[in-house]
């Protein structure tokens, strides 16, 4: 991989511009690591701009960073600088530009942090809002009730 | 900034990061978290990789509907022992019920669904022990072996069963199989045995593996330190037993991590899985019964010489219900398997390949520590019945016969030779002609089965 990334191949450069219109310029050798902006440029190949919709500046620029330095050092790093609302965000980016090793770290960084956690944490950190009736919930508690009690979490 | 906007594949695979605890627990976060933790392809993965399984079954082998039945069947069904130990013993099982079936299935057969907490609960009320974790476990998951134990006053026949899933050997009219005894054997052959041996109530033993055949081997289970015994030739007049186990492995605490529980019975049982796996014990077939033989194998215990064409195999097993750990110069008995056989290319002298050559005389050297403590010679050797004169010929199955030697420490060796003649004895095809059995060792070994 990182002799992909080495100003060997073409150092043609291609520009991304964010929801909120920060440019970015970037290799062509990048870009290309966003299966969604490949695409992009198998569809029409001379374009030199290429909006993504998406995506903050602010996410952008840490994605492309993401892709050029990636490593397993640099991963397990990586994930600790984030709060959560911004790896749900980086997610969401990582999703549409179809980036499978950036999405790959960013799950197991959220994973790790809701692990071990009860129902309630995990629905303040995501924001969500608890759609089940008491019965329901009662209900599931029951049905999965070893993972509430048993000999030790180990 | 909602999780809604992240799809299924993203979602799944922040979950395929996650413990099946934690999976549980967020069920109940909203009526999307509930839907995706239920996806079926999820908790089988779950299965396959806690429990090896490929199908949604019960610890019985009882099928469910899905595996996120399966999963929360097995996990409420074993509640109340350590989920890292109850997958452990589990692996214990499976690797010895692959090797059964794939070499073994008639033995297989005999291995009795699991016993219930009830049944477990019963022998310890009527025995007043308890049992160590890891023995329960394994008791939950399998009750012993369902044989028909050779009811000595009717019997006619020395032969037992062949089917003991721990195996054996025999030499001369010595025949042993040893099979794992049911809960409900355990508890009425205890109870008889402890009759006649105080001590062995009080210290809180239980016999959970025997020989079903005349010949008698016990293996008593210790529950106060988890160690497993084996009983020699005094166990009735002076207690002898034999650990069967490394002590220092053995490790009750319930302090610890799951996993880390072991007691004998655990231990033992993964070893002899490795070793049906690895190939150091294999199953033989004398007539039509097929049993586990736990002759050694392969080097450094199991020794091969080849000479002139002649291969010989040779190793050794301690006999601890034979040995006598009162006794001086005739101390450990150890039996030994000797393999004979003719390669493919024949008995080849002097460049010329007889098709046959037969043995008429044997020497042995027999070391306790590094002395020489027997220096025997004599013609043929002794099969079960009577002197032996084999013949070999390419592509015969190995002959094999079995003699014992006992020393007086439990360390030693032996080495020796075979005189053959090519040809045969009665028409033979040139000079004699001296075949090595490398040496082999005698050892009492770390673990004893």
């Amino acid at each position: 991989m990182a002799e992909e990334k080495s100003q060997a191949s073409s150092s043609k450069m291609l520009t991304l511009k964010a929801s909120d219109g920060v440019l970015f310029e970037v290799e062509l050798n990048i870009a290309k690591e966003m299966k969604t902006v490949q695409a992009y440029i198998d569809d029409c190949e001379d374009i030199e701009t290429i909006p993504i919709p998406n995506v903050l500046g602010k996410h952008l620029a840490i994605v492309i960073e993401y892709i050029k330095k990636t490593n397993e050092e640099y991963d397990a790093e990586f994930e600790k600088q984030w709060n959560m609302d911004d790896l749900q965000l980086l997610l969401l980016a990582a999703n549409y530009l179809n980036i499978s090793g950036l999405q790959e770290c960013l799950c197991k960084a959220i994973a790790k942090r809701i692990e071990n956690k009860s129902p309630e944490y995990v629905r303040k950190v995501f924001n969500i809002e608890n759609d089940h009736s008491p019965e329901e919930e009662a209900k599931l508690r029951k049905e999965y009730k070893w993972a509430f009690e048993g000999v030790d979490k180990d | 900034m909602d999780l809604e906007s992240v799809g299924d594949l993203a979602f799944h695979m922040i979950l395929e990061n996650l413990k099946p605890e934690d999976i549980a627990s967020i069920s109940c976060v909203s009526n999307r978290f509930r839907s995706v933790t239920s996806d079926d392809s999820l908790w089988s993965k779950i299965c396959f990789h806690e429990l090896s399984l490929t199908q949604p079954i019960d610890h019985r082998g009882n099928p469910l509907p899905s595996f996120k039945e399966a999963y929360r069947t097995w996990r409420e069904d074993f509640v109340m022992y350590p989920w890292s130990l109850v997958k452990r013993v589990k692996r214990c099982w499976d690797n010895i019920e692959t090797w059964l079936v794939n070499n073994f299935p008639e033995a297989k057969e005999t291995l009795c669904e699991g016993a219930s907490e009830a049944e477990i609960q019963e022998l310890e009320d009527v025995l007043n022990v308890k049992l160590p974790l890891p023995t329960r476990i394994l008791y939950r998951l399998h009750n012993g072996q369902e044989i028909e134990k050779l009811d000595v006053d009717t019997s006619t026949d020395a032969f037992g069963t062949s089917l003991g899933i721990i195996g054996g050997y025999s030499f001369y009219d010595h025949l042993v199989n040893v099979y794992l005894l049911p809960i409900s054997h355990i508890i009425e052959e205890t109870q008889q045995i402890t009759n006649n041996l105080g001590f062995l109530r009080r210290s809180k033993y239980v016999l959970v593996a025997a020989s079903s055949t005349y010949s008698e081997k016990l293996f008593f289970l210790n529950c106060t330190n988890g160690q497993l015994y084996v009983g020699t030739k005094e166990l009735i007049t002076n207690r002898d037993m034999m650990p069967c186990v490394p002590r220092n492995l053995i490790s009750l605490d319930r302090e610890l991590d799951g996993e880390k529980i072991q007691d004998a019975m655990l231990l033992w049982l993964e070893e002899h899985g490795r070793r049906l796996q690895r190939g150091s014990i294999k199953l033989i077939e004398e007539g039509k019964a097929k049993s586990i033989n736990l002759f050694p194998e392969e080097p450094p215990l199991c020794s091969t010489a080849v000479t002139n064409g002649v291969q010989v195999r040779a190793s050794a097993l301690v006999i601890p219900e034979l040995t006598d750990l009162q006794e001086g110069r005739e101390k450990y008995l150890f039996s030994y398997s000797i393999r004979l056989s003719l390669q493919p290319q024949g008995c080849m002298i002097n460049g010329i390949s007889h098709r046959s050559c037969q043995l008429y005389w044997r020497h042995w050297l027999i070391h306790a520590n590094d002395v020489v403590v027997s220096d025997v010679d004599g013609e043929a050797v002794i099969g079960m019945m009577s002197l032996q004169y084999p013949l070999l010929r390419p592509g015969d199955k190995e002959f094999a016969y079995q003699s014992c030697a006992a020393l007086p420490t439990s360390s030693g060796s032996v080495e020796g030779s075979f005189t053959f003649v090519p040809g045969r004895l009665v028409e033979p095809k040139g000079d004699p002609f001296i075949a090595t059995v490398a040496r082999f060792p005698l050892e009492r070994p770390d673990y004893i089965f």
